[in-house]
C-alpha cells in the first residue's frame, strides 16, 4: 500500500510503528504527540521535490532514529521499506533512502565511537579510582603497620612469616630478614597451653576466624616476652584463607607485676616462705588430687622460747633469727621435697605428700637443722630449738581443717611433754576436742532421733544400806562417736538451747521409768537453762501427773551455777514453786565452784551432794590432811544444821566408804555401792 | 577479621556486568566484548530479551511520569546502571524542571560513566552504593544532602531485585529504606519472573547471569507483591509490565511476551 503524504499522518505513524516492531523494537506509543513514530511520520509527511530536500529528509530521519537509540541495522532495513512505500518519484525515494542509510550509518558510527570512548573512559576512571583507593589503603596500612605501638606479624597459611613491623622486631629482637627465615611454629613455647596451637591449626585451616590468648615468647636473647596475642585469618575474594595476621601487645611488665603481687599474696614478706594461704591451697590440692596409696603428713613446728628472744633482744634480732631459722628449715624441707610455710610469728608448718614413713625422719632432720646456734654477728649468737607436732593420714577422706587441727594439738602435746620434742597426733587423746564440732552439729533433733538413753545409779543410805533414791544419768548413743557421757555434750547443748528438749525428755523418761519401778524416788538433773524456762514447773507437774507420781517421788538436782544467777528471780521462783509442791531440790556437785554458804539459806534445798573431788582431796590411803578433814566435817555439820541431807558422790572404795561415814554423810553414791545401769 | 574492608574490589572488565549488558539490549554502545558476548548468547536462546528490556525501560518512563504527576520531585534510583536514553532525570526534569535525582549503583564503571553524563546537571547526582547495605546508603552525606527526607521521595528499584538473592532479604532492605522515607513517598519496581515461561528458558537465562557478579533470582507475583509490604499499591497493583498504566490500549500487544512484574506503592 502506498503512503500518501499529507493525506494520512496516522497511517504514516502506524507504518513507522510497524517498522519498529518488525525491527524488534517495542512500540513507540505513536498516539502520543512527540513520540518517535509520530515525529518520523511528520518528517515523511512532506513532498520533497529537489534532491537536496530529499537528502535532508533522509538525514533528518536518521538523526531522529539514532537519537532514540534505534541504532540497530534492522531499523534501517525497515525504515527503507517504509520510505519505499511513499508516493514519490523513484529517484527522490532513492535519494531519501541513500541519505538515510548514509546518515544513520554515520550517526551510529559517531555514537558508537562516542559511547565506546565514554565507557572506556569510565572504566579507566573506575580503575584509577580503585587503584588510588588501593594505594591509599596500602599507604594507610603501611603507616598503621609501621607505626603501630603493638607488634604485628603477617604470615601465610603454611606458617611462613612474611612481614613483621618495627614494634614486633623490637619486641622479639629479630630483624625482618631473620623473621622471614623463621616460621610461626618456631615460636612455640614448651609452656604454651595446648589450646593455643589447636586454635592456630584451626585458624590456618580456615575453621576459625580469630583467636586471642596470653602467650609467652622467647626473645632472641633468651628472655621471656609475655604478650596479649590476637591472631586473625585473612581470606581472598573467593573466601579461601591466604594470610594470618598476629597482633601482639607486650605485657611482660604487667605480667611480672601480677606475678609479684601473686607472690606477695601467697608468701611471707619476712622469710619469703609460702604463707598460710598458699599452704592451705597446696594442702587442699594434695587432698583433692591424691596419689594412689599416698599419705599426707602435716608437721607443725614452733620455736621454743622465741618470745624470750623477742622480748630480751628486740624484734630486730627476733626477725633475723626467724629469717635464719626459715633458711635452715627451708633447706632441710627442700632436701625432702616438702613444702615449708610460715603460718605466723614463730610457727612453721610442713606439708609432706607421697610415701608414708618419712615423716619422723623429716621432723627430726628439721629440728636437727637448728642444733647449731644462729650466728647473728661476730659477737652475738642465739640458740633456738623447736618442738614439732605431726599428723599423718591416708589422703582419702582427710580434710585440711582436721589435719591442721590435729597437727596443732600434737604440737601442744609436744610442748607440754617438754621442749625440743616431736609428738605424733594421738586420735584417742583428743577425741572429744576433735569431735566438739560434730557433736554440736548433731545436737538438734537428738530427741527425735531417739539417740538418748538413761542409766540409773543407786543412792544408798549409809545408816542401813537401804535404797535412798536413784539418779538418772543421761547417755547419748551418737551414730558415729558411740556412747557419749553428758560432760561431752551438755555444755554444748546449753550453748545452743538443745538443752530444753533434752531436759524435757529426761524428765518424762525418768518419771515413766519411776512409775515402772519400785524405787522410792528418782533424781534428775536440771540445767540452769531449764530453770529459766517459763514452762518448767508446769512440765514437771505434767510429767508427774501423767505417771501418777507424787511430787515427793521426784528430786531435782541443780548445780552451784544456779546460785550464781543470784539476783535473777526466775530460777529461784521456779525452785520455790517446785519445792512448795513437794518436789525435793538437791544441790549437786557442792564444793566444785562457787560455794556461797550464805546463799544456801535462800534456796529451798533439801539435800546437798558433795562433789567427788572432795573425796580425792581426802586421799585414798586414809592419811588425809587433818585440816581438809576438819573443813569438810564442818561443812557437813553446817549442812545438817540447815536441815539438809548430805550425799557423798564418787565413792569407789571401802576406804572412801569409811571416810564418808566418818565425816557424817547420810547417803553414799558411786561404784562402791552400784554402777549406773539402764532400767 | 575477614578481608580488610579498606581494600577495594578490582575492576575486572573481562567479566560481564549486568548494567552494561542491559545497555546493549537497549541498543547502546556502552559495553565491552564480554558484555556483548553474553548478551548475544542470551538473545540467541531468548530473542525477546531486548524487547523485554525495552519494555522495562518503557515502564520506567511511565512510572516516572506517573510519580511526577503525583507531585513527586525527588527520586532515589537504586541500581540505575548505565544511563541511556530515557533516564529518570531526563524524563522527570523534562516534566518538572528542578526535580532532584540520586542514582545509586554498585558497578564502579557505571558510576564513573554516570558522573560524566551528569556533569553540568546539579540536580542529579550518582553515588556508589549497595542496595544490600541500606544503612550505609542512608548515612551517605551525598544522599542526605541532595534529598530532603522530610519530603516524599520516590524509591526506584527497577529491574534490580531479581539480582538480590533471598539470603540478602530484599524485603527487609526495602523495609529499612521505607522507614527512612516520609509519608507520601513511593516505591516503584519491576522484577523478572519465571511464571510465564518454560523453566528451561528461565533456567538458561539464570545460568548466564551466574557468570556475572549478579546472579538472578526470579520471583512470583505474590512474592513481588510482598515486597510492597508497608506500601499501598496503586492501581492496577502488581501486573505484567506492559499492563501497568499503558498510555494507550493499542500499546498493549502481547503482554505475556514481557515477563516482568511491575508496580507502584505509596507509603501512607
Amino acid at each position: 500500500m502506498t503512503l500518501r503524504p499529507s493525506a494520512d499522518l496516522d497511517a504514516l505513524t502506524q507504518a513507522w510503528e510497524q517498522a519498529f516492531v518488525s525491527a524488534g523494537m517495542p512500540p513507540c506509543t505513536g498516539q502520543v504527540p512527540g513520540s518517535l513514530s509520530r515525529q518520523l511520520a511528520r518528517v515523511t509527511d512532506a513532498r520533497p521535490t529537489s534532491e537536496l530536500a530529499a537528502e535532508r529528509m533522509g538525514a533528518e530521519l536518521a538523526r531522529l532514529l539514532v537519537e532514540a537509540q534505534a541504532t540497530a541495522p534492522a531499523v534501517v532495513q525497515h525504515a527503507i521499506l517504509v520510505i519505499g512505500r511513499l508516493s514519490l518519484e523513484a529517484d527522490i525515494i532513492a535519494r531519501i533512502q541513500s541519505a538515510l542509510t548514509f546518515s544513520h550509518a554515520m550517526a551510529t558510527q559517531r555514537r558508537l565511537l562516542a559511547q565506546q570512548e565514554a565507557i572506556h573512559r569510565a572504566a579507566i576512571t573506575a580503575r584509577d579510582r580503585a587503584a588510588q583507593a588501593l594505594r591509599e589503603s596500602e599507604a594507610r596500612f603501611r603507616a598503621l603497620f609501621g607505626q603501630a605501638p603493638v607488634g604485628i606479624g603477617i604470615g601465610d597459611t603454611s606458617g611462613r612469616i612474611l612481614d613483621a613491623n618495627d614494634a614486633l622486631q623490637r619486641m622479639f629482637g629479630y630483624t625482618l630478614t631473620e623473621f622471614r627465615n623463621l616460621r610461626v611454629e618456631d615460636f612455640m613455647h614448651q609452656d604454651d597451653a595446648a589450646q593455643v596451637w589447636q586454635d592456630y591449626a584451626a585458624l590456618v585451616a580456615g575453621d576459625l576466624e580469630e583467636f586471642r590468648t596470653e602467650k609467652r615468647y622467647l626473645h632472641k636473647d633468651g628472655h621471656i616476652v609475655w604478650t596479649n596475642l590476637s591472631v586473625s585469618l585473612v581470606r581472598d575474594a573467593g573466601r579461601a584463607p591466604i594470610f594470618q595476621v598476629a597482633v601482639m601487645e607486650d605485657v611482660t611488665e604487667r605480667h611480672q607485676l601480677q606475678e609479684q603481687l601473686l607472690h606477695e599474696a601467697t608468701h611471707d614478706s619476712l622469710t619469703g616462705l609460702p604463707n598460710r594461704a598458699l599452704f592451705l591451697q597446696q594442702l587442699d590440692a594434695a587432698i583433692a588430687h591424691p596419689q594412689a596409696g599416698g599419705q599426707i603428713a602435716v608437721l607443725f613446728l614452733d620455736l621454743d622460747g622465741f618470745k624470750f628472744v623477742n622480748d630480751s633482744r628486740g624484734h630486730l634480732v627476733g626477725d633475723r633469727v626467724l629469717t635464719a631459722v626459715a633458711r635452715r628449715l627451708a633447706k632441710t624441707a627442700e632436701k625432702h621435697a616438702a613444702l615449708l610455710a610460715r603460718l605466723a610469728g614463730d610457727e612453721f608448718v610442713v606439708l609432706l605428700t607421697g610415701q608414708a614413713g618419712r615423716l619422723h625422719q623429716v621432723a627430726s632432720d628439721l629440728l636437727a637443722s637448728l642444733d647449731r646456734p644462729i650466728q647473728l654477728d661476730d659477737q652475738q649468737s642465739v640458740h633456738v630449738r623447736a618442738s614439732a607436732g605431726v599428723v599423718e593420714l591416708p589422703v582419702v577422706g582427710a580434710s585440711a581443717g582436721e589435719l591442721l587441727r590435729a597437727a596443732d594439738l600434737a604440737l601442744h602435746a609436744a610442748k607440754e611433754d617438754g621442749r625440743g620434742q616431736v609428738v605424733a597426733h594421738d586420735p584417742g587423746r583428743t577425741a572429744h576436742q576433735l569431735t566438739n564440732f560434730t557433736i554440736a552439729m548433731n545436737l538438734p533433733g537428738v530427741v527425735e532421733r531417739a539417740e538418748l538413753a538413761l542409766a540409773y545409779q543407786p543412792l544408798v543410805r549409809l545408816s542401813d544400806g537401804g535404797l535412798h533414791s536413784v539418779e538418772a544419768l543421761l547417755r547419748w548413743n551418737h551414730p558415729q562417736l558411740g556412747e557419749l557421757a553428758p560432760d561431752l555434750f551438755i555444755r554444748l547443748a546449753e550453748e545452743n538451747s538443745a538443752i530444753i528438749p533434752i531436759g524435757r525428755w529426761v524428765l518424762d523418761q525418768a518419771c515413766l521409768d519411776m512409775a515402772d519401778s519400785d524405787w522410792p524416788t528418782v533424781n534428775i538433773n536440771a540445767s540452769v537453762r531449764q530453770l529459766y524456762s517459763p514452762t518448767f514447773v508446769q512440765d514437771v507437774r505434767r510429767a508427774l501427773d501423767r505417771n501418777q507420781l507424787t511430787p515427793e517421788q521426784l528430786r531435782i538436782e541443780i548445780t552451784e551455777s544456779v546460785i550464781m544467777q543470784d539476783g535473777d528471780p526466775g530460777p529461784l521462783a521456779s525452785l520455790r514453786a517446785l519445792a512448795d509442791s513437794g518436789v525435793r531440790i538437791v544441790m549437786d556437785d557442792f564444793g566444785t565452784g562457787y560455794s556461797n554458804l550464805a546463799a544456801l539459806r535462800r534456796f529451798p534445798l533439801h539435800e546437798l551432794k558433795l562433789a567427788g573431788t572432795f573425796l580425792k582431796g581426802l586421799g585414798t590411803q586414809g592419811d588425809a590432811d587433818a585440816v581438809d578433814l576438819k573443813i569438810i566435817t564442818t561443812l557437813v555439820d553446817l549442812a545438817h544444821s540447815l536441815g539438809l541431807v548430805v550425799t557423798a558422790e564418787g565413792v569407789e572404795t571401802a576406804a572412801q566408804d569409811q571416810r564418808v561415814r566418818a565425816i557424817g554423810c547420810d547417803i553414799g553414791q558411786g561404784w562402791y555401792y552400784g554402777a549406773a545401769l539402764p532400767l | 577479621m575477614t578481608r580488610p574492608s579498606w581494600v577495594a574490589d578490582g575492576i575486572d572488565l573481562s567479566r560481564p556486568s549486568a548494567s552494561r549488558v542491559y545497555d546493549f539490549y537497549l541498543g547502546g554502545f556502552h559495553n565491552f566484548s564480554s558484555d556483548r558476548e553474553m548478551a548475544e548468547r542470551a538473545i540467541k536462546d531468548w530473542p525477546d530479551l531486548p524487547l523485554i528490556m525495552k519494555a522495562n525501560r518503557a515502564f520506567l518512563r511511565r512510572a516516572v511520569t506517573y510519580l511526577v504527576e503525583q507531585g513527586i520531585r525527588q527520586f532515589l534510583d537504586i541500581g540505575s546502571g548505565i544511563p541511556t536514553v530515557g533516564n529518570v532525570h531526563e524524563v522527570a526534569q523534562a516534566l518538572a524542571p528542578g526535580a532532584r535525582i540520586v542514582y545509586v549503583d554498585i558497578d564502579p564503571v557505571a558510576v564513573a560513566h554516570s558522573e560524566a553524563i551528569l556533569t553540568g546537571n546539579p540536580d542529579a547526582i550518582v553515588v556508589s552504593g549497595d542496595f544490600r547495605n541500606p544503612e550505609k546508603l542512608l548515612a551517605e552525606p551525598a544522599v542526605t544532602e541532595h534529598l530532603d527526607f522530610d519530603q516524599p521521595i520516590a524509591l526506584l528499584t527497577v529491574a534490580l531485585l531479581h539480582f538480590i538473592s533471598d539470603d540478602d532479604a530484599p524485603g527487609e532492605v526495602i523495609g529499612t529504606l521505607r522507614e527512612a522515607l516520609a509519608p507520601g513517598s513511593y516505591l516503584a519496581l519491576s522484577h523478572a519472573t519465571h511464571e510465564l515461561h518454560p523453566p528451561e528458558l528461565t533456567e538458561f537465562h539464570r545460568g548466564l547471569y551466574r557468570q556475572t557478579a549478579t546472579p538472578m533470582t526470579m520471583r512470583s507475583q505474590a512474592e513481588v507483591e510482598s515486597l510492597f509490604s508497608g506500601f499501598d499499591l496503586v492501581e492496577p497493583g502488581v501486573v505484567l509490565g506492559e499492563l501497568w498504566r499503558p498510555v494507550t490500549p493499542e500499546d498493549v500487544q502481547q503482554p505475556e511476551r514481557f515477563p516482568l512484574w511491575a508496580g507502584i506503592g505509596r507509603k501512607p
